[in-house]
């Protein structure tokens, strides 16, 4: 059974309303330097844990 | 001793080289394995988004048209008649619900099945004696995992938000254009009558017919279904509310599925049942009204269905060639109905006028009476007496004019009583509604001396009809309705824009229920 046109071009504009914030927000975190911050805790962390192991 | 010395040292030494694999290999590879595992897991659950709003997922259910007339996108149902109507569900008013479900399901699915085929029995001990070194792996999967169900947790959050507003304004769009239609109907008083036999049934919303696959439509309000268009089953769409349906759309009633005058609903409704006893001068009455209709409106008027169009083809014939009327079948009369132009309104340029012509048996037997149940929706009504039926006209009149009278044998009195103490038996309110008394045979009664003076004005009939031992009857008339006016009229063709014309009645009814005749 075809579902109306109607019903398909409500789908994508839901479609768009989820990736086009997901892509803005993505965008806005990579300029943000968030990303950067958190690798640079992980790898502190990681440091930190070395620091504390056998052979180190 | 020697030997728990050797399981101690092992222990120790097994000890040391997790310890070591997991903070020199697990943890960085733990980093990079829950970056993979985000990075997949939002891709994965946005494919799948895109896969099941496209419709690729089988597994999500169409929510189609009879789900919806069985109340799939909720809504109502009225006792009375079946309100839900058989036709695509708006967007947002249901199916997005299952897309939704659909996402969430095709995600857990997936993630489900990435789980299991990782932790599969075979692979399972073989994590377990790897331990630390697998460790990472099962951060990437659980990271994975909650970067899906949190693509998932977004697509709902978006579509709740998206959802919320458009429901907002629809809804506030559906009240404002349901309270128009609905002011529109009660100010231009468009409640449409059914004219076929038997129904009759008063239509506040006519069904409306696809004219993609003639499916009747039975609730065309904006709602649920679609706020300024609904979509048939066919694919067709249809607009809503009475006003732009009517439009456009063939309107049915409701109840008997029969076709109704292009334009019901939307245009002015008049509804006039003419009653009286049998060769009272009904039929010929309406005859010659409409004859004179046409002749005042010209094409303005036009039959508003095949069968009316023969009725008054027929009836113009029997005026022209001053044919006598045959008796009226005892049969559920079906209405004549015209479509009349307005010229002078601007917003609903049309009414629709539906005549009955009921047998006179109807008005003589109380039993048979009952089953004429569009009496009960008229506003106004005309009652047609015979003058030669009046005991002291009878006895003045000669045998000759007597016998090209035809006249009524059966009492005036009786003949209004038993259709106006039916209406009042069902409680209709009288007392709210016009009666046109017509005194039919008007050019026959003119030559008798009894008439002398009578003159075709509202006192002087109503005079006259006292004073011929009728005045119980008017006393009651006056008395059970809101307002009543006399008329003496000839239903010959001569008698066209003369005080005797059978439209001077039919036009003081209409204006009565807000329909000025050009």
């Amino acid at each position: 059974m075809n579902q109306p046109i109607s019903h398909r071009l409500s789908r994508v504009v839901l479609l768009l309303a989820v990736l086009l914030p997901l892509a803005a927000g993505a965008g806005a975190l990579a300029r943000s330097g968030v990303p950067a911050t958190v690798w640079e805790w992980c790898v502190r962390f990681v440091a930190a844990v070395h620091s504390h192991a056998p052979f180190s | 001793m020697g030997t728990s010395i050797v399981w101690g040292v092992g222990i120790f030494l097994y000890l040391v080289a997790a310890w070591a694999a997991l903070t020199w290999v697990s943890a960085p590879l733990a980093l990079i394995c829950a970056g993979v595992g985000a990075l997949a897991g939002t891709v994965t659950a946005l494919l799948l988004t895109g896969w099941v709003f496209t419709g690729g997922d089988s597994g999500v259910r169409v929510m189609t048209p009879e789900q919806v007339a069985s109340g799939a996108a909720g809504g109502r149902k009225h006792p009375n008649l079946p309100r839900r109507d058989t036709a695509w569900a708006a967007y947002f008013a249901g199916p997005v619900v299952r897309d939704v479900r659909g996402v969430w399901g095709a995600v857990v699915r997936v993630t489900r099945r990435v789980w299991g085929f990782f932790w599969r029995e075979e692979l399972r001990q073989i994590y377990l004696a790897l331990f630390p070194f697998t460790l990472p792996a099962a951060i990437g999967l659980a990271v994975f995992t909650l970067s899906g169900l949190g693509v998932a947790l977004a697509v709902t959050v978006v579509t709740a938000a998206l959802t919320t507003v458009l429901w907002l304004l629809g809804g506030a769009l559906t009240w404002a254009m349901r309270g128009a239609d609905r002011a529109y109907q009660a100010i231009f008083r468009s409640k449409t009558g059914c004219p076929h036999e038997d129904c009759w049934y008063v239509n506040p919303l006519p069904a409306y017919r696809c004219p993609g696959c003639g499916q009747a439509h039975r609730d065309l309000r904006p709602g649920r279904l679609g706020v300024l268009w609904h979509v048939c089953e066919c694919g067709r769409r249809l607009p809503t509310t009475r006003l732009r349906a009517g439009h456009r759309l063939r309107p049915v009633c409701q109840r008997c599925l029969r076709d109704l005058a292009l334009g019901a609903g939307k245009l002015t409704d008049v509804r006039v049942p003419v009653f009286g006893a049998t060769s009272s001068g009904k039929s010929r009455f309406i005859m010659a009204a409409f004859g004179s209709l046409h002749l005042a409106a010209g094409d303005a008027v036009e039959a508003a269905d095949i069968d009316s169009d023969r009725a008054l083809r027929d009836y113009d014939r029997d005026l022209t060639a001053d044919l006598g009327t045959a008796a009226t079948a005892v049969v559920p009369p079906k209405a004549v109905t015209v479509r009349l132009r307005l010229p002078g309104r601007r917003l609903n340029g049309a009414c629709l006028i539906h005549v009955f012509d009921a047998a006179g048996e109807y008005s003589q037997n109380r039993e048979i009476n009952e089953e004429l149940s569009y009496l009960d929706h008229a506003r106004t009504l005309a009652f047609v007496l015979d003058p030669f039926a009046v005991r002291a006209v009878s006895e003045q009149a000669g045998g000759d004019l007597l016998g090209r009278a035809n006249r009524s044998l059966h009492d005036p009195e009786d003949s209004y009583a038993v259709t106006v103490q039916r209406l009042q038996a069902y409680r209709v309110k009288t007392h709210e509604r016009c009666l046109a008394v017509v005194v039919s045979k008007a050019d026959l009664l003119a030559r008798m001396p009894l008439a002398a003076g009578l003159v075709p004005e509202d006192d002087s009939v109503r005079a006259w009809l006292a004073g011929q031992g009728l005045g119980n009857l008017v006393r009651m008339a006056e008395s059970d309705f809101r307002s009543v006016r006399y008329f003496l009229v000839s239903s010959r063709k001569g008698a066209y824009g003369s005080g005797m014309d059978a439209l001077v009645p039919l036009r003081w009814l209409l204006a009565e229920d807000g329909v000025e005749l050009p």
